[in-house]
C-alpha cells in the first residue's frame, strides 16, 4: 500500500462543503444516476476520504464504501503514557480492559492513518455511525473466495479481539460487529434498501480485477478490461435507489491498485455522478476510449491506435489518451513516437510520471522478473533518466546478487533524486550483504532521516552494528526495528545473543521465547501447508489407483 | 552480583508515577505496564543513583518497621528482579554517574 500524503496534497478540489451539506434526509438527498451531485471529492490515497469527511462537518453518516479493500485496520493508537495520568489505580485497570491499542511506536495519532485504515478512525470519531463495504462480485462467487472474505475479517478480530466477537455470514451478506459498529460486506446486488442518504466512497480499483490475480494467471496487465464500466456502476446504484449528498473518488493508482492506464475511469465515474445527463461530448470522448481498451484487448492495435487519436481530437488536454497511445505506439515499434506522446501525457498531467505509470513494480512482487525487467525498459525508453524505472531495475538486480550492478544503478538513482528513500535503502542492504559496514551505515542512517520508521532500515542497521561489534548501539537499532514491526526470528535471535553477552539472561530467554514462538507459527503454517499438498497428492493417486 | 555500596539508577526510558502508594512503570520497549506494591514503590522511589543499595535497605527498615534482615532479604531479591528487566542500572559511584 502506497505511503500517506499530507492531506492537504491528495484533496483535489478545497473543499467548502460546509454549508452546503444536506442532512436533512433522504428527500434532500440526490438519487445516485438520476439527479446531479454536486458534491464530489476527487483524491489519489483513499484516506483523503477521512479528511475530506472531516472537513465537512459531516457526522453520524451511513458509509457506503465500493472498493476491492475494506481500508479498515486497527490502530493502536492509544498514548500508553495516559495511563499515567489516571488518578486511581481502578481507572488504570478500568483503561487495561478497554478495546483499544496501544501506541508503542511514539508515532503522533495522525501518522497512524494511512489508506488502509481511515475508516478507523471515522467510526471512532463519530462521522460514520454504520459501514457497508461493497465488495467486488468475484468475492462472493466461490465458496473459496467468500473464505477468503471471511478470513480478512478473522485477522482483524485476531488483531484485537476484545473489539470484534461476531462474523456471521447470512443471506450472502458477511455481517461484524466492531467496536460496537455493525458492518456488512456484501456486493451490490445484495445491498439492502437504506433509507437514509449515504455517503458514498468509491475506490477505482473496485472496478478492475486484482493486478496480482491477473498477473498470476498469465493475462498481459496492459490488455485488462474493468470487470464493471463506471455507467454500469451507476446504474446498478441507482437501481438500488442509494442515495447520497457527498462522494468522495480515490485513484489509488499508487501503490499498483489501479493501473494507470485506467485512471480515468475515476474521473469518469466524478463526471457521470455529477451530470447523469453526460454531455454529447463526453460521451463521444469516453466512448472512443473504451473502444480502444476493447481493441487493445483483442489484440488489434492499429484500430486501438485510431480510437484513442479521435479521442485526443475531442480533448487534447486529456493526459490518459496520450498515455494509451504512448503504450499502442511503442507496442507497434514506434518508441520515439510513445516517448513522445508519453512526455505529452506527463506534461498534461505530472501525475502520469509516477513509479506505478507501468507493471514493473507489480510483476516484480511476483517474482515475475522478466515481465519485470520489460516494464521498467519501456519506461527509459520513454524517458532515460526516470529514477524509479532505474530503481526497479536496481532492485532486480539486487534480487539476483549481482552488488555491484545493483550499487551502481542506486547510485545513478541518488545522483537525480538525493531524497530517494527506497535507493538509499537498497544500497545500504547491499553494502551490508558485502561486509562494507561503515558505507551500509551511512545510507541506513539517511533513510532513517528520510522514513524515521523504517522498520528494515532499522534491523540492518543492528545488522551492521551487530558486525562491527557495536553492542549498545546494536540493541537499539533491533528494539527499535521490533518497535517498527520487524518482529522476525532473526531480530528475537540477535537480541537474545546480545542480551547474553550483557548477562541479562531474563531479557534474552525472553527473546528466545518470543523468536521460538514466531518461529513455531511459521513451521506450523509451513507444515500445514505441506501436509495438505500431501493429501491431495495421496487422494489423487488413491482415485487413479480405484480407476 | 549485587553489593551493598552499588548505587542503583532508574531506567531512564521507563515513564512512571505514584498512584496510591503503588508505582506504575511503562516498559515501552517490551509493550509492559508494572504495577509496584507500596514497598516496591517506596524502594522504587529510593532508587536515584545517589543512595546505595545498604542506604535503600535501612530507608525500607525504618519505614516499614521490619527487622534488618528482613528488609535486606526483601530489597535484594527486588533489586535483582529490577536488573533482570533492566528497569534500573548500576551506578558505580557518584563521580562516575557525575562524569
Amino acid at each position: 500500500m502506497g505511503e500517506t500524503a499530507s492531506p492537504a496534497v491528495q484533496l483535489r478540489s478545497p473543499l467548502h462543503l460546509h454549508d452546503g451539506l444536506r442532512r436533512d434526509g433522504i428527500r434532500d438527498a440526490a438519487l445516485v444516476g438520476r439527479d446531479p451531485i454536486d458534491n464530489v471529492v476527487m483524491m489519489e490515497d483513499h484516506d483523503g476520504a477521512y479528511y475530506a469527511w472531516k472537513q465537512a462537518g459531516v457526522r453520524g453518516r451511513i458509509l457506503l464504501h465500493i472498493d476491492a479493500h475494506i481500508d479498515w485496520a486497527w490502530i493502536g493508537d492509544r498514548d500508553p503514557r495516559d495511563l499515567l495520568e489516571a488518578r486511581s489505580l481502578a481507572e488504570v485497570e478500568s483503561l487495561l480492559r478497554e478495546r483499544c491499542l496501544w501506541n508503542l511506536s511514539d508515532r503522533r495519532p495522525d501518522d497512524l492513518i494511512h489508506i488502509g485504515n481511515y475508516i478507523y478512525p471515522a467510526l471512532k470519531e463519530g462521522i460514520v455511525k454504520e459501514f457497508y463495504w461493497i465488495v467486488p462480485d468475484s468475492f462472493m462467487k466461490s465458496p473459496a473466495q467468500r473464505k477468503n472474505l471471511v478470513r480478512q475479517f478473522q485477522i482483524l478480530n485476531s488483531a484485537n479481539p476484545r473489539a470484534m466477537k461476531t462474523i456471521t455470514i447470512t443471506d450472502h451478506r458477511l455481517v461484524a460487529e466492531m467496536d460496537n459498529t455493525k458492518v456488512i460486506a456484501c456486493t451490490l446486488s445484495h445491498l439492502p434498501e437504506v433509507q437514509e442518504a449515504m455517503l458514498l466512497d468509491i475506490d477505482t480499483d473496485f472496478l478492475m480485477p486484482e493486478p496480482g490475480v491477473s498477473a498470476r494467471a498469465g493475462d498481459d496487465l496492459w490488455k485488462q478490461l474493468p470487470w464493471i464500466w463506471p455507467d454500469e456502476l451507476v446504474a446498478r446504484l441507482k437501481d438500488k435507489g442509494v442515495r447520497t449528498d457527498f462522494v468522495t473518488i480515490a485513484y489509488s493508482v499508487e501503490g499498483g491498485f489501479t493501473p494507470l492506464p485506467y485512471k480515468y475511469l475515476g474521473d469518469e465515474l466524478a463526471l457521470r455522478l455529477k451530470h447523469p445527463e453526460l454531455p454529447e461530448r463526453h460521451r463521444e470522448r469516453l466512448g472512443h476510449k473504451r473502444r480502444g481498451a476493447f481493441y487493445l484487448h483483442d489484440n488489434e492495435p492499429e484500430k486501438a491506435i485510431a480510437e484513442h487519436e479521435m479521442a485526443v481530437v475531442l480533448a487534447p488536454e486529456d493526459a490518459s489518451s496520450h498515455f494509451a497511445l504512448a503504450y499502442l505506439y511503442d507496442k507497434k515499434g514506434f518508441s520515439d513516437r510513445g516517448a513522445a506522446r508519453y512526455c505529452q501525457a506527463v506534461q498534461l498531467d505530472p501525475t502520469y510520471a509516477t513509479a506505478y505509470n507501468n507493471f514493473g513494480p507489480v510483476y516484480q512482487s511476483l517474482g515475475i522478473d522478466d515481465h519485470a525487467q520489460e516494464e521498467y525498459q519501456r519506461i527509459l525508453r520513454w524517458d532515460p533518466q526516470n529514477a524509479d524505472a532505474q530503481y526497479g531495475l536496481a532492485e532486480l538486480l539486487a534480487q539476483h546478487e549481482r552488488w555491484e550492478a545493483a550499487s551502481s544503478l542506486y547510485r545513478t538513482v541518488i545522483e537525480s533524486r538525493p531524497d530517494h528513500a527506497k535507493a538509499h535503502r537498497g544500497l545500504g542492504y547491499v553494502y551490508a550483504k558485502r561486509g562494507l559496514w561503515d558505507e551500509a551505515i551511512s545510507q541506513l542512517d539517511r533513510v532513517i532521516a528520510l522514513q524515521p520508521y523504517s522498520g528494515f532500515a532499522h534491523f540492518w542497521l543492528g545488522e551492521a552494528y551487530f558486525h562491527q561489534r557495536r553492542w549498545d548501539e546494536a540493541i537499539e537499532a533491533y528494539r527499535v526495528a521490533l518497535r517498527c514491526g520487524v518482529r522476525t526470528v532473526t531480530t528475537r535471535r540477535r537480541l537474545g545473543r546480545l542480551y547474553l553477552r550483557r548477562r541479562n539472561f531474563h531479557k534474552a530467554l525472553k527473546q528466545y521465547r518470543m523468536g521460538l514462538r514466531a518461529w513455531g507459527w511459521r513451521t506450523l503454517i509451513w507444515i500445514r501447508s505441506r501436509s495438505r499438498t500431501l493429501f491431495k497428492r495421496l487422494s489423487r493417486e488413491r482415485q487413479s489407483c480405484s480407476l | 552480583m549485587l553489593t551493598v555500596d552499588i548505587r542503583l539508577a532508574k531506567n531512564e526510558k521507563i515513564p512512571w508515577r505514584l498512584i496510591e502508594e503503588e508505582a506504575i512503570l511503562l516498559d515501552l520497549d517490551e509493550g509492559e505496564v508494572l504495577r509496584l506494591n507500596p514497598v516496591g514503590a517506596e524502594i522504587w522511589s529510593a532508587i536515584d543513583g545517589r543512595h546505595t543499595v545498604e542506604e535503600i535497605v535501612a530507608h525500607i527498615r525504618r519505614t516499614f518497621e521490619v527487622s534488618h534482615w528482613t528488609a535486606r532479604r526483601d530489597v535484594h531479591r527486588f533489586l535483582k528482579q529490577l536488573l533482570r528487566h533492566a528497569l534500573v542500572e548500576e551506578r558505580l559511584s557518584v563521580s562516575t554517574e557525575s562524569a
